[in-house]
């Protein structure tokens, strides 16, 4: 007779005294474990995946080490102004720090808490609550920090080399970071609790509301605090004025940047004050928002089920209707290919709010040009913005089609059976994201490139060049993201996020990196000689020769990775 | 007296959305409940809230006595839960999940192996339980849920969809299991679409639709109560029929 789990001589006690008293070690030797065999799983099979990362995570330390060395030293340089200025950057940037980290931690906690299946699976268990809130709390904060504290290294190593700090520098200068970080993760933790209490059915749009509000503010309020109209010394005063409101000392980011400060000029002990202050307030918020989260948390997670349950609106028909006009070149079917990533994307308020305010941003600079330039009458001055905001669109296109047009392949992998029964060759499929996404970036990127133009008043001729430029690097950028996107697929990742993060993402940024660097120098040297030829009109030999060069070198690397990636898209079985 | 699983008057709203109302349910212990109802009429809310993943907005969910809302602890300390997707962590192995799930629970070491042995054995699971669960198949992934639900001996198992993706030798096992476990004074609660299981196991039957309980009791009492000498699927269809649905009128008898 087979045992039976009822068999055995010692029953299992049920008492509350015999469950383990310390769930956040529990679940923290879990995370371990985890850690563990996800690490040994991938030296075994894809051991350049790590040594790739790692080279690259030391390579962007190296060159930022290098840029903050030389920045460091250019602001000191005039005496007086380094010492104004060299305090205002650490305001700046630990207030910059403060909203990103909130809102980070935020969308981390939001999912973590709320939304993932082993919450649920770990809430219908006996664990206390309030350990699972405390464990992703960190997890939040670990997540929404590991990158800012990696780039925090070449920071101190920078500020150590310029100001030929002791050694008391470096403990200070982590301290300060470290302890700062769950301050504005403890905020992001309450907005998230919020979130879900408040409007579970929309989250993403809250919290993109709430994003887009911060960022409507601090834009008003930069924009006030330029005044063009004023002399510099009032100017100045002003500023100082409303930088006031910033570098109040109730403010936690102004104890971090007044701590490093210290450090810097060798107080040690001043700097330790700030560094006690910090990591004393640091823990009382942390305290205070586990409490609060932990006192409502089967009620918040309760609310945030019925966050996905609203109807979707029957009608994509205005969707669908501005798909055929900006796809109406494609034959049926794969418009119709087209029209489905179309609505996909919109219908995701992460994804289309991330493009919005890439090119929303980038569109009010540049329609304020003018208003943000003295002397633009000046021609050299003119071709010399002109390309900078050609460089900015183009590096900002490279980062929006590594994000969101590199995963479009790997994203049909669940549908990929279906796909693969209708009467179309899965090359067109491959082209069809190939135009739709050419079709997007065009758009966004001349739009803004055309207003650019337009506002600088360039001569038509290096007009043209730049509008062509930025045509090609579309092309390029879109053939290298989608045909390393079918090269490399991630048919088990769901995540578009976790897709562009991978592997073949990362090698897919870095190469559309360097295509875009290759093209604007292209560009680059041709403005300077557009400028040597005092800007006539006429396009010379050697502009047209570099013209033709960036858009043919453009056009094959993409035919070069789409054929690659179509080639391996044929035959993979899922 | 004090029932495995005890709904009183139990409401949920989403909105202005009754997803289940009034439910009054007692479930004592050693019993097989399987609990039927079409898409959408309440099971899943249902189950929830005995799992205490939901608040009931009126009325209270006990188990073995603890009231879910105000005992949340000690109640799930008894309770077991298997969702229709099966919960594995994708880089653990299948020994390394049951170690985590029997440290949840408080089982001591010797407990521990002694439990995790009984339970490999019974499920066939030694030969893939040192694999990575993201490798396993459906009925792998199932079997491993089950092994770490039974592993702490609960007193009350509420599984969703217990046989879907299971080959017939493992539909079998599962079957004997949880006769077994009635059979020594645990309660199962059982949400399925498979009818004849329901049939085959269950010692009584609840039939939920637009978040009511529109019958319950053994098979010959609903039988008794749709007034027909038929299977199981022609209750289920006749006492759940819409107006507008037509079709559990032609199915013959």
């Amino acid at each position: 007779m087979p045992t039976t789990a009822t068999n055995h001589p010692e029953p299992i006690p049920k008492t509350l005294d015999h469950l383990p008293q310390d769930g956040v070690k529990l679940l923290i030797q879990l995370r371990i474990r985890l850690l563990h065999n996800y690490i040994r799983q991938t030296l075994t099979q894809q051991p350049v995946k790590l040594l790739g990362t790692a080279s690259s995570i030391l390579l962007i330390w190296m060159g930022l080490y290098v840029l903050l060395v030389e920045t460091l030293r250019l602001v000191r340089r005039p005496v007086l102004e380094g010492i104004v200025a060299t305090p205002l950057i650490f305001t700046f940037f630990f207030l910059a720090l403060t909203a990103m980290l909130a809102f980070s931690t935020a969308i981390l906690s939001y999912g973590g808490l709320f939304r993932r299946a082993e919450t649920a699976y770990l809430l219908a268990s006996p664990l206390r609550p309030r350990d699972l809130v405390i464990v992703r709390y960190i997890e939040s904060l670990l997540m929404a920090s590991w990158s800012l504290v990696l780039l925090g290294l070449p920071l101190m190593m920078a500020l150590a080399r310029v100001f030929q700090e002791t050694w008391s520098f470096y403990p200070l200068f982590l301290g300060l970071f470290l302890c700062f970080i769950p301050i504005p993760g403890a905020v992001g933790l309450l907005l998230a609790w919020l979130i879900a209490m408040i409007c579970p059915k929309t989250p993403r749009r809250a919290m993109i509301l709430v994003a887009a509000l911060l960022a409507a503010g601090t834009t008003w309020w930069l924009w006030r605090i330029i005044g063009f109209q004023m002399t510099a010394a009032i100017w100045l005063g002003d500023l100082y004025d409303h930088l006031a409101i910033i570098q109040s000392a109730m403010l936690p980011h102004t104890w971090v940047s007044k701590g490093i400060n210290l450090a810097l000029q060798g107080q040690t002990a001043s700097a330790a004050f700030y560094l006690f202050v910090t990591l004393a307030n640091a823990l009382f918020v942390s305290v205070i928002a586990v409490s609060i989260i932990t006192r409502n948390y089967v009620k918040a997670f309760a609310q945030a089920q019925v966050s996905g349950t609203r109807s979707m609106p029957r009608s994509g028909r205005i969707l669908a209707w501005i798909a055929d006009l900006c796809f109406a070149y494609l034959p049926r079917q794969q418009r119709l290919l087209a029209t489905k990533d179309l609505k996909n994307f919109f219908r995701d308020p992460l994804q289309w709010s991330q493009m919005a305010i890439l090119f929303g941003l980038l569109a009010l600079y540049v329609s304020n040009i003018q208003r943000l330039w003295t002397d633009l009458a000046n021609p050299q001055l003119q071709v010399l913005i002109a390309f900078l905001n050609l460089t900015a669109v183009s590096l900002i296109l490279a980062t929006f089609t590594s994000r969101f047009v590199f995963p479009l392949v790997s994203l049909e992998g669940r549908q990929l059976w279906m796909l693969g029964l209708l009467p179309l060759p899965r090359s067109r499929m491959v082209w069809a994201k190939f135009s739709y996404a050419l079709t997007i970036t065009l758009m966004a990127a001349l739009t803004v490139m055309g207003v650019s133009i337009y506002r600088l008043g360039i001569p038509t001729t290096l007009a043209a060049v730049h509008l062509v430029a930025i045509g090609a690097i579309c092309v390029g950028l879109c053939g290298v993201s989608i045909g390393m996107g079918a090269r490399m697929p991630l048919f088990s990742e769901h995540n578009p996020a976790r897709i562009a993060g991978g592997f073949g993402g990362t090698i897919s940024l870095l190469i559309s990196v360097v295509l875009v660097v290759g093209s604007l120098i292209g560009v680059g040297l041709m403005s300077f000689q557009a400028a040597k030829a005092d800007f006539a009109q006429e396009l010379t030999l050697s502009m047209t020769l570099w013209l033709v060069t960036i858009v043919t070198a453009n056009i094959t690397i993409a035919a070069v990775a789409m054929r690659a990636g179509i080639r391996h898209f044929e035959r993979v079985e899922t | 007296m004090t029932y495995a699983i005890e709904l009183r008057q139990v409401t949920k709203y989403y909105g202005t959305f009754t997803a289940v109302d009034r439910l009054q349910l007692e479930i004592p212990s050693g019993e097989l409940f399987a609990f039927l109802g079409p898409n959408g009429a309440g099971k899943t809310t249902t189950i929830k809230m005995i799992a205490g993943l939901l608040l009931a907005s009126s009325g209270s969910v006990h188990v073995c006595g603890h009231c879910m809302g105000r005992d949340g602890r000690a109640a799930k300390a008894q309770l077991a839960y298997v969702p229709d997707e099966p919960f594995l962590y994708d880089k653990l192995t299948g020994r390394e999940f049951l170690q985590f799930v029997a440290q949840m629970y408080g089982l001591d070491r010797k407990a521990q192996k002694t439990h995790m042995d009984t339970w490999v054995d019974r499920l066939e699971m030694a030969p893939f339980l040192d694999q990575l669960c993201e490798s396993y198949s459906h009925g792998m992934k199932q079997r491993t849920a089950l092994a770490a639900a039974l592993l702490h001996e609960p007193k009350v198992l509420v599984i969703d969809e217990p046989m879907v993706g299971l080959d017939p030798k493992t539909v079998r096992t599962v079957k004997d299991l949880m006769k077994e476990m009635t059979a020594a004074g645990q309660t199962v609660f059982m949400s399925t679409h498979t009818l004849e299981v329901a049939e085959a196991v269950a010692d009584r039957i609840g039939i939920i639709h637009h978040g009511q309980l529109v019958a319950i009791g053994t098979l010959d009492e609903l039988r008794e109560q749709a007034t027909r000498s038929s299977s199981l699927e022609d209750i289920f269809l006749t006492l759940t029929a819409d107006e507008r649905d037509t079709s559990a009128e032609t199915i013959p008898t």
